[in-house]
């Protein structure tokens, strides 16, 4: 009893009634929120209750007053619905959010997510913009990176419309899934520029990966001594499922001593800063490192072409059983062998359709 | 609809007896505060509710990480702990699907990729302690104001940054320079067995802390704003001078706050994956203390970061289990480490500054 405020605080004459106090003391109590009234006004005289809370409500519908003379009433138009600093905020907000979600929204077409093989990256990039060149009403294909692995794992589970491997389906992948061949691309053995060994032989190669061989006295057009550098790609890599498969063989493994790159560019970039480093890497990222002939033959796309390089490997687009919708739109567009995309594949890569 | 067609307009009635009036003053007052408290118990019954789901969630995370992750520990056993093998060989044993001759599939021993985590971590939290303490004594006590006022922006700034530019820098300006470092006899001296290069306990161990300083700046100099003034000035009016006054009083009042920081740090450095990844050397190996400065050259492959190089999203395969295993370990650590935070700051608080 005693918390509650006490009967003088509440400014009414005496000619007001129960139901009429009860009134003047709800619109009193009320109007403190921010959102309901604006903060330093007080009006008197009932409310008139809004429409929902005259069906859903318990109460007898309240008595409706008209407020004292010299008081504000607070059914009086221009005490009704004052626009709330809280209130132009939230319109204010509400606008510039639509505004932003508009542009997306107003988007037909679904933006295509492509993920995968790093070897691939490139291609798909340049693929991308020019489909979305030749068909601008299409938003560009968002294309990401990852290693062939996560491109087969994510298409499967859903994150990506369409994966980039650049290895060749294994049995251990997930079922369900279609393989599409889109290019060729080859791999070549790379070692730092102050290193330009001209030629490997598949045994040699296959010694100095193993381990077997250790330092570069031992190899022959070496320019620098010490130390091999090993560096390998990380498990999920199709490079290195490529490699292993062309360059290793079934029974040799690469020495656990390698380091463990996690993409393309950097293997690239570590090659690039260590004078006694080698590795494997795709076509497309042989700026800045020396690429090696390969039993005889220079890691050039032209031989690759006409076969005689023998490093060469499959690229492929995946789908979740046949390709469909926008998915299948752009694979068979990408597969056509269209003037647009035979220019971009012949560029850095071998063409297959 | 108009305020004078429903509810009906009625004229005040006659005005009642002074007692009537106090009894339904008072009414209306009871209803309106029971009003109230039915509002407020819904808000409360909505809080509670988003709390016990955010406290759901964790449990399940908790929940699926150790389901998935128990058959690599009952395949392994304390071995699983131990160093009997080479990791890459057993996690190449698991892609492949063939077993190493004379273990199971799930074998795998995990001693490089914990020792690697445990000397990373604890190196760049012990550095970034020394090195943030001192910083923010500066920031808070010694630098004048316009100094001050860039720099603690600046330091909140970089908490900010992405470790992923961590990173970057180490790989593209530090891994070089630490490689230059290593002389050729010293690389032929392992040769044979590991492979040394710019990128390995040495570099990540540098790029780790600079990664948590900024956090951990922060965090100790806003506790050490915090330190009321009357205590420094009436240790200064004892005739104390400034430095120790500031070590005597100011930053033991700050030592909840200065652990607090240091277990923040730690949880950062311990969860860092995809930086660790690129420079960490790529190799899972348990460096050597006894090797000398070699140690510090030496590859490492801690546990977040050999979540991000094995990628073993689906449960149900061997490097799947493994991983859901390397997770299950971070996050008993992770929970060891706020139980020790706290047990920690339990005694410090009666005379500190707690955040």
């Amino acid at each position: 009893m005693r918390r509650w405020p006490q009967a003088e605080t509440i400014e009414v004459g005496d000619e007001w009634s129960a139901p009429d106090l009860l009134e003047v003391y709800m619109s009193g109590r009320e109007k403190q929120s921010a959102f309901t009234k604006t903060k330093h006004e007080r009006c008197e005289g009932g409310r008139a209750f809004s429409i929902l809370h005259q069906i859903f409500s318990n109460w007898p519908p309240p008595v409706h007053l008209s407020a004292p003379a010299g008081r504000k009433d607070c059914n009086a138009p221009e005490s009704k619905g004052v626009p709330v600093r809280a209130h132009r905020t939230l319109a204010v907000s509400l606008t510039f959010a639509l505004m932003l979600a508009a542009p997306t929204a107003a988007v037909a077409a679904k933006r295509l997510i492509i993920g995968g093989s790093t070897s691939v990256l490139p291609l798909q990039q340049k693929l991308a913009a020019a489909y979305h060149h030749q068909f601008p009403h299409i938003p560009e294909p968002k294309v990401e990176g990852g290693q062939s692995d996560i491109g087969i794992a994510g298409v499967a589970s859903g994150k990506f419309d369409i994966g980039d491997s650049s290895r060749d389906p294994l049995s251990t992948d997930p079922h369900g899934l279609v393989f599409t061949k889109i290019a060729r691309d080859g791999i070549c053995v790379i070692t730092n520029d102050k290193n330009p060994i001209p030629n490997f032989s598949q045994e040699e190669i296959q010694k100095i990966f193993s381990g077997t061989i250790r330092d570069w006295g031992e190899v022959e057009g070496a320019k620098v001594s010490g130390p091999i550098e090993l560096f390998d790609r990380s498990n999920a890599s199709g490079t290195q499922d490529a490699f292993k498969n062309i360059f290793m063989g079934e029974d040799l493994a690469i020495s656990p001593a390698a380091s463990a790159e996690n993409s393309n560019s950097e293997e690239q970039n570590a090659i690039s800063a260590a004078p006694g480093a080698i590795g494997f890497v795709s076509f497309a990222y042989t700026q800045g490192v020396h690429a090696a002939n390969y039993q005889g033959v220079a890691c050039s796309l032209r031989n690759a072409r006409s076969g005689q390089y023998g490093g060469v490997r499959n690229f492929w687009m995946v789908s979740k059983g046949a390709p469909k919708g926008e998915a299948a739109k752009y694979i068979a567009w990408v597969t056509s062998g269209n003037k647009t995309t035979k220019n971009i594949i012949n560029s850095s890569w071998i063409a297959v359709h | 609809m108009s305020a004078e067609a429903f509810p009906p307009a009625v004229p005040p009635a006659a005005p009642p007896h002074p007692r009537e009036a106090r009894r339904q003053r008072h009414a209306a007052q009871l209803t309106a505060h029971r009003k109230e408290a039915a509002r407020d118990r819904r808000v409360e019954f909505a809080l509670g509710t988003l709390a016990a789901g955010t406290l759901a969630l964790i449990a399940a995370m908790l929940v699926t990480v150790l389901v998935n992750g128990w058959p690599s520990f009952e395949a392994n056993g304390l071995g699983w702990f131990g160093n009997s093998g080479d990791p890459v060989l057993q996690f190449r044993a698991m892609q492949v699907g063939t077993a190493l001759p004379g273990h199971p599939l799930l074998y795998f021993s995990a001693w490089p990729l914990i020792w690697g985590t445990l000397l990373c971590t604890i190196g760049a939290v012990v550095i970034a302690l020394v090195v943030s303490t001192l910083a923010a004594i500066f920031i808070t006590e010694f630098a004048p104001l316009p100094v001050r006022r860039v720099l603690e922006p600046v330091v909140r700034l970089l908490a900010g940054v992405p470790s992923v530019i961590y990173g970057l820098v180490g790989l593209l300006l530090l891994a070089p320079w630490v490689n230059s470092l290593i002389s050729i006899p010293r690389k032929e001296s392992v040769q044979y067995v590991v492979q040394l290069s710019g990128e390995g306990l040495l570099t990540a161990t540098l790029v780790l802390t600079v990664m948590i300083l900024p956090i951990m700046i922060a965090l100790i100099s806003g506790a050490l704003a915090a330190v009321p003034a009357t205590w420094r000035e009436g240790s200064v009016a004892l005739g104390v001078n400034r430095w120790r006054t500031i070590w005597r009083v100011s930053v033991r009042a700050a030592r909840p706050a200065i652990v607090s920081a240091t277990v923040l740090g730690t949880a950062r450095a311990l969860g860092e994956a995809i930086m660790l990844a690129m420079i960490g050397g790529g190799r899972p190996w348990a460096p050597n203390p006894l090797d000398g400065l070699t140690f510090l050259f030496e590859p490492i492959q801690p546990l977040a970061a050999s979540i991000v190089k094995e990628f073993g999203d689906n449960p149900n395969t061997p490097i799947g289990h493994t991983v859901y295993a390397i997770a299950a370990l971070l996050l008993f650590s992770a929970a060891l480490l706020s139980l020790a935070g706290w047990a920690v700051r339990q005694p410090l608080k009666r005379y500190g500054i707690g955040i």
